[in-house]
């Protein structure tokens, strides 16, 4: 057997197979169909302060290779999560880490104000970058200074872990990055999805409600592959690897390029046990390829 | 009664074409045939998929519990259904399921009335399969475009359910909508209260029936068609919109999880 652990910050995980936030409700939908713990860890749909009903429908358009979203953060709102869904994830053994996201930079530490009280929760990942919600969200991480502040005022409420996510919609993402590396973050997973249209033709209409939407799947994977090797050239933290993520092969490329681990996103919509199957996939690449330890891996990219 | 939902490789018996666009695919699975009811769905996977990313949800159609074989009924619109189209019995397919819920059968319902339009018929021979065993009175309501495009007659004959047929074309039964011989027969309905509709078929007609139900004060039941990433509860990109906000403040339903069956009278169908 490799070792598959690794460190993110202080969070041990037991492997580096999470699952994407908003891909994976929050956990009970995946139940019947694998043993949640055999994970690495969950990250669960965005939450923010106040409930939110979410965008009108239509919400998803697929497109060849990838599909297009924009859900609007649609959740129960922090306090109804920590009642009604916080006690079906204490339950579980695998790493819990809470999604948030907010309207304005100050909802960030007061949200993570509540949370830090509520037990079971092993670290958060600020949303910083879900381009859906109309408020903005893409604002606080398009923008290196309102990046590293909102950072350092979550920093100072909490002692978990803390991990940044990043859109990919910017110049540079190593000055994003870095600038939340200074503000405290433990880690930064990258990327959220890119900005995405798709038109109806015979009616001319935009084929999501919202017009533009983030987009997804396997499409994006060789974007979102080059925004982490950017990044790891530029940051000292974690990185956690996510865009198109679909089989064992896709999840050591993110590896190599410099992710510690990585998330499963839109390919749980068609398997609902892919993450398992990459789980058990690394294992046996690992054996396979004589690797004692996952972290060998990470950026292990050749150069000549 | 809770049903595990699960995914499974599940083997084709046959995939046959019944109309000039449509298609019955017999697929063999013990717990699916056992557990499911009318109104639930398989999400299935496509296979030489062209590019397709999301599984395609169908109607559970009918079930042969003993046999541990059921069927769904599908129409070739595009890419998914027509990469369905080239499966062949003694091939596999990747399928979850049951998912969503169950039209209703309340101990109060004397008289069933099924209003279908197009490949809307899909869902509604396995609850009759259901009634048939309870004794209820059923009535069948369904809607074409034509003649060549009605499926599932001699089931319905062989049930002895009492069938009324519409074409838009003239080709066979009342000419025009299903919903004028509907309300026709919903004013001379003697039992109104035993009586609850079933309706699945295209948004136009899902409107019209909801004033059809409001005016005549007969309650109706629908299955609802949306787009579907995932089928089961994770991509919440499947809303419908609900009439009035849910008592905690919901604006939508998800048509996977809190359907695909709903009370007319809940949702709405303008936007
Ligand atoms: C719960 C549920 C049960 C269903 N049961 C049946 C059934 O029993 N038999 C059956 O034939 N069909 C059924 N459908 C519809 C079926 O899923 C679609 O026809 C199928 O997914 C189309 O796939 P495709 O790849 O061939 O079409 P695509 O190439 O994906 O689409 C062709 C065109 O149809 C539109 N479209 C596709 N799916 C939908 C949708 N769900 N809502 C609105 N527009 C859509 C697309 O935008 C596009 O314009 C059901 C749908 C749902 C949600
Ligand atoms: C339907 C859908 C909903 C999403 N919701 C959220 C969300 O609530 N919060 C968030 O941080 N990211 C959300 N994302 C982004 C994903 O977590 C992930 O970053 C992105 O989809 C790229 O990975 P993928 O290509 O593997 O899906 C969502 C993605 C999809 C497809
Ligand atoms: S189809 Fe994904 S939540 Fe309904």
């Amino acid at each position: 057997m490799s070792d598959l652990t690794l460190k993110i910050g202080r969070l041990v995980l037991a492997n580096p197979v999470t699952v994407a936030s908003g891909t994976f409700g929050y956990a009970e939908e995946f139940a019947d169909f694998i043993d949640l713990n055999q994970l690495g860890g969950i990250i669960t749909k965005t939450v923010t302060l106040e409930p939110r009903p979410g965008n009108p429908p239509p919400r998803i358009a697929e497109t060849s290779g990838g599909m297009l979203n924009s859900i609007g953060l649609p959740n129960v709102g922090v306090q109804k999560f920590i009642t009604d869904k916080m006690p079906f994830l204490r339950t579980l053994t695998t790493k819990i880490i809470v999604n948030v996201a907010g309207k304005s930079a100050e909802d960030y530490p007061e949200i993570i104000r509540i949370l830090d009280a509520v037990e079971g929760i092993d670290a958060y990942e600020l949303n910083y970058s879900c381009p859906n919600v109309k408020e903005g969200g893409l604002s606080f991480s398009a923008n290196a200074h309102v990046a590293e502040s909102v950072t350092k005022s979550v920093r100072a409420v909490t002692n978990r872990p803390i991990i940044a996510k990043l859109t990919p919609n910017v110049t540079a993402i190593g000055e994003i990055g870095l600038a939340v590396e200074q503000g405290g973050a433990d880690a930064v997973s990258a990327v959220n999805t890119f900005v995405g249209m798709a038109i109806d033709i015979p009616s001319r209409r935009p084929k999501i409600a919202m017009v533009t939407a983030g987009y997804s799947g396997p499409a994006i994977k060789p974007l979102a592959l080059a925004k982490v090797y950017e990044l790891y050239k530029k940051i000292h933290i974690p990185i956690i690897g996510i865009g198109g993520i679909c089989d064992t092969n896709d999840a050591i490329e993110f590896l190599i390029a410099g992710a510690a681990a990585i998330q499963v996103g839109t390919a749980n919509f068609w398997d609902p046990c892919i993450s398992i199957k990459i789980v058990e996939g690394l294992q046996t690449w690992c054996r396979q390829n004589h690797i004692q330890k996952i972290t060998e891996l990470t950026g292990s990219l050749k150069i000549k | 009664m809770k049903t595990l939902k699960k995914a499974v490789v599940v083997p084709v018996l046959a995939n046959v074409q019944v109309t000039h666009d449509t298609w019955h695919i017999t697929l063999e699975d013990k717990q699916i045939a056992h557990d499911s009811c009318g109104g639930q769905f398989v999400n299935v996977f496509v296979p030489q998929n062209n590019g397709v990313l999301w599984r395609r949800p169908f109607g559970i159609h009918t079930t042969d519990p003993d046999k541990g074989v059921f069927t769904l009924l599908y129409k070739q619109i595009g890419r998914g259904t027509t990469a369905l189209t080239t499966v062949k019995a003694g091939e596999a397919l990747d399928i979850l399921g049951p998912l969503g819920n169950c039209f209703t059968h309340t101990s109060d319902l004397k008289e069933a009335i099924i209003v279908a339009g197009g490949i809307g018929i899909a869902p509604f021979p396995l609850f009759i399969q259901h009634l048939v065993q309870h004794s209820v009175k059923i009535s069948v309501f369904y809607g074409a475009r034509s003649k060549i495009d009605f499926c599932c007659l001699d089931f319905f004959r062989q049930t002895g359910v009492n069938l009324h047929l519409a074409t838009e074309d003239g080709s066979s039964g009342h000419k025009g909508f299903i919903t004028a011989p509907l309300l026709a027969y919903l004013q001379t309905l003697p039992d109104k209260p035993g009586a609850r509709i079933y309706v699945c078929g295209p948004t136009p007609m899902l409107a019209k029936m909801k004033e059809l139900c409001r005016d005549t004060g007969v309650p109706a039941e629908v299955s609802v068609e949306t787009m579907m990433g995932c089928g089961f509860g994770a991509c919440m990109g499947c809303p419908v919109p609900l009439e009035n906000p849910a008592s905690d403040g919901r604006l939508y339903a998800l048509a996977c999880k809190d359907g695909p069956v709903f009370n007319l009278e809940e949702i709405r169908f303008d936007e």
